[in-house]
């Protein structure tokens, strides 16, 4: 098992070393010993092997990274593991950039690849890549799904948030007065909640990754509490854990919030941004405190927090598309409506591809899909909530992907065996 | 008709590369039943000059020479053709210079962990290795290691690519360590021998002995090589452990080696300790060996192939793993020392330049 966390995006909430863990937690339910490696590449002989295994045991490699760290382990089957988000890959070949920058290239060094998503692996088998399996990072079991909801303010109650109560009018102040309304969450929301306690609207986003459309989910709460306001809209930023909230907030999402200014949508206590390091066992609880859980992605390659929120029963609001069409139907959800568009070049300028679409969501898209679910009985919450749970039970949850694994590792040690028969 | 690239020459010191391409002309030098040039980028060099070069084991006095450019000359296009091109090196190659072409390739490093190396030599070697492939005709590689990377990331035919180990050959000399740092003399020593660099992971020894310093009553450490780069030499110095256990003397710093210090060095070390993540061959294993000097060595890469079954190996990414293969090397010396001794000079004498060159001549003829 090969993990590189370090390299992945987002630091300690990213989704390839919460995914890495969790294959981990799938593996050891099998009976299956895992051992951790650092830098597979350097194992290149028989005296290397003798410190991961002995000599009669099966030895299968699962590279769990970015691209750029993938290495193959010499002597084992090799599985890569990766999270991909659009409807093609990188196949430009050897130019002046690192070979690692040629995604197809990378993968092309593995026995097999895994993907958490039909969507993925049809992408890749458009682009020649023969061996692809859909694999989800596997969703912790929720035992207390049943029980009365923990209150948000309890969960995060200790950590720095902002409401969006700054403006960037003036752009002499903005930074200082970001700084100077970032409060204790507890203490935020006991003015907000002074009112009545409002429903709350989750979104984990890394503010970063474009892809995640967070301007979207911003201007359609805007809207949507204009009809609502006893709502709302929590912004649980996934950033480096030494980064300040002002830093994250300031160097990340100013574009994005500037045209909201500009749109005349100033200052709302509605939406408030909250930026520390949760641990996973509190990151779940924090998904199982919300009412809703927002997701307004133009793609996804696995969607880890709309899984959780599935299992944790926190409906979900989400389009159904890309890696969400595997899990997402309308009788588990509040859909949010999508339309096909052709990409644009700042979403995919990382990863070196062009010709690819996303699926666009709109602010008035976020917005229908809210007043949908304020409109929603409870009853019909109730039953869209336990369809997901079913959703999960089976194909995403521990259990569920441990037995996927299973029977990959059952062919993979069948073909070693031949292999070293013959 | 046989060209080689012997730009390597003008290297002042003749380690590595250059002491590679060295021997390598050496012996082509004395083959005379091939026709052989020798080539510095695209021109023609003498060969008189280079046989100045071989005799003088340095370049430092001819890379004016050189650049001025009195004595060569461009090679024929028809000559070209029909020849066989010799590289020793790696140097970025964009073009076919010859008919045919033989490339040494020493490592891939540059490709599999470019966080080791400035991001300029990572993506040129990166890239290089993965062009250079579908130029040449053939591959030496110097490990079976080096060869398997080769094939398994960067596609190569394996019928187009052969191992030949480079060899060990000492020079003799009667000086002794103390003698030539100009010291008194020290207690039983081990050697760690490498610059101090990321990849070479020489910080590790000294994790180890910050975590067990009791083992410095019973050796002193030698820390023998340049000061490099990433700030592992600064990063060491820094720590306040390290620099008392300098202070003391039982920590011993030798910024520079040349062959006869190395020599000395390694024929009176107790034994050496290589923690190198990643080598494509690693020349200082087989030296400490080739004079009947154990050694702990890391298992990363080639390494297992050059220490064979003397080798005490540890996983560089552990110092547990590390003081564990120190540990049995030390028993071992105090109660089978002759044996233990015995089977580092056999392994040793594995690796001579004859059998190097015998190999790439096999190669080179085949092509012909």
């Amino acid at each position: 098992m090969h993990r590189d966390e370090a390299a992945s995006v987002g630091a300690q909430h990213s989704s390839l070393s919460i995914a890495g863990g969790r294959y981990v937690t799938a593996c050891e339910r099998l009976g299956v010993r895992t051992i951790p490696v650092r830098r597979p590449e350097i194992y290149g002989s028989e005296v290397s092997r003798r410190f991961l295994a002995a000599e009669k045991d099966s030895l299968i490699h699962l590279a769990v990274g970015d691209y750029a760290s993938l290495r193959v382990l010499k002597s084992a089957y090799n599985i890569a593991c990766v999270a991909w988000e659009y409807d093609a890959i990188s196949s430009t070949t050897f130019d002046r950039e690192s070979p690692w920058k040629n995604q197809l290239w990378t993968l092309g060094l593995f026995d097999e690849v895994w993907v958490g998503a039909s969507f993925v692996k049809e992408a890749f088998q458009r682009q020649g890549l023969p061996k692809v399996h859909v694999v989800p990072p596997p969703v912790p079991e929720c035992p207390e799904f049943d029980q009365t909801k923990p209150k948000i303010e309890e969960i995060i109650g200790r950590s720095p948030c902002a409401p969006l109560l700054f403006d960037f009018t003036n752009w002499d102040q903005s930074r200082r007065l970001l700084t100077e309304n970032t409060v204790e969450f507890v203490r935020f929301f006991g003015s907000v909640a002074a009112a009545g306690r409002p429903k709350v609207y989750l979104t984990i986003v890394n503010p970063g990754d474009h892809r995640k459309n967070i301007e979207a989910s911003m201007l359609g709460f805007l809207r949507f509490v204009q009809v609502h306001p006893n709502s709302l809209l929590v912004i649980k930023m996934v950033a480096e854990r030494d980064r300040t909230l002002t830093d994250v907030v300031w160097n990340t999402l100013r574009v994005q919030l500037e045209r909201l200014f500009q749109r005349s949508l100033l200052r709302n206590d509605a939406v408030v941004f909250v930026h520390d390091f949760l641990e996973e066992k509190r990151l779940l609880q924090l998904v199982r405190s919300a009412d809703f859980y927002l997701s307004t992605s133009f793609a996804e390659g696995a969607n880890l927090p709309v899984l959780e929120a599935m299992a944790c029963g926190t409906n979900v609001i989400s389009p159904i598309h890309t890696a969400m069409a595997d899990y997402l139907t309308d009788d588990n959800c509040i859909p949010c409506r999508s339309r096909k568009v052709a990409v644009d070049g700042e979403t995919v300028t990382g990863y070196r591809i062009g010709a690819v679409s996303r699926n666009e969501v709109t602010s008035e898209d976020v917005a229908d899909a809210l007043a949908k679910s304020a409109a929603l009985p409870p009853r019909e919450l109730e039953r869209r909530r336990r369809n997901a749970l079913a959703t999960i039970a089976g194909r995403y949850d521990i259990g569920g992907v441990a037995r996927s694994i299973e029977s990959r590792f059952e062919e993979i040690c069948d073909r070693l065996t031949v292999a070293a028969e013959a | 008709m046989i060209f080689i690239e012997a730009t390597a020459l003008l290297e002042v010191r003749f380690t590595g590369i250059p002491q590679l391409t060295w021997h390598l002309v050496q012996y082509w030098l004395e083959q005379s039943d091939h026709e052989v040039r020798f080539i510095m980028g695209n021109l023609e060099i003498d060969r008189e000059d280079i046989e100045t070069l071989v005799r003088h084991r340095t370049g430092r006095y001819y890379r004016v020479w050189y650049h001025n450019g009195p004595r060569s000359r461009t090679f024929s296009a028809a000559d070209a053709k029909r020849a066989v091109g010799l590289y020793p090196h790696t140097r970025p190659m964009r073009e076919k210079q010859f008919g045919r072409e033989v490339r040494i390739i020493h490592d891939l490093t540059g490709l599999l962990t470019p966080e080791f190396h400035p991001a300029e030599v990572a993506r040129d070697e990166g890239n290089d290795y993965a062009y250079e492939l579908s130029v040449i005709d053939h591959a030496v590689c110097v490990s079976q290691a080096t060869r398997d990377d080769l094939i398994r990331y960067c596609g190569a035919d394996p019928a187009k690519t052969s191992v030949a180990y480079p060899g060990v050959r000492w020079f003799d000399s009667h000086a002794t360590v103390y003698e030539l740092l100009n010291t008194a003399p020290f207690d039983r020593y081990v050697l760690i021998l490498g610059t101090f660099e990321p990849r070479k992971n020489i910080d590790l020894v000294f994790l180890m002995l910050k975590n067990n310093p009791k083992i410095l009553e019973e050796f002193t450490f030698c820390f023998c090589g340049p000061v490099g780069w990433g700030g592992i030499y600064e990063r060491c110095m820094g720590d306040p452990d390290i620099s008392q256990l300098v202070h003391s003397g039982r920590v011993r710093i030798i910024p520079f080696v040349d062959e006869r210090l190395k020599y000395a060095l390694m024929k009176e070390a107790s034994f050496l300790i290589y923690p190198s993540f990643l080598e494509g061959f690693g020349s200082p294993v087989a030296e400490a060996l080739s004079l009947g000097v154990p050694v702990a060595v890391s298992f990363g890469g080639s390494l297992p192939e050059v220490a064979g079954e003397a080798g005490y190996y540890f996983d560089p990414h552990s110092v547990e793993s590390l003081e564990k293969a120190v540990g049995r090397l030390t028993s071992d010396l105090a109660y089978r020392n002759a044996e233990i001794r015995a089977a580092a000079y056999r392994q040793g004498g594995k690796f001579t330049w004859l059998a190097f060159n015998d190999a790439i001549r096999e190669v080179v003829e085949e092509l012909q």
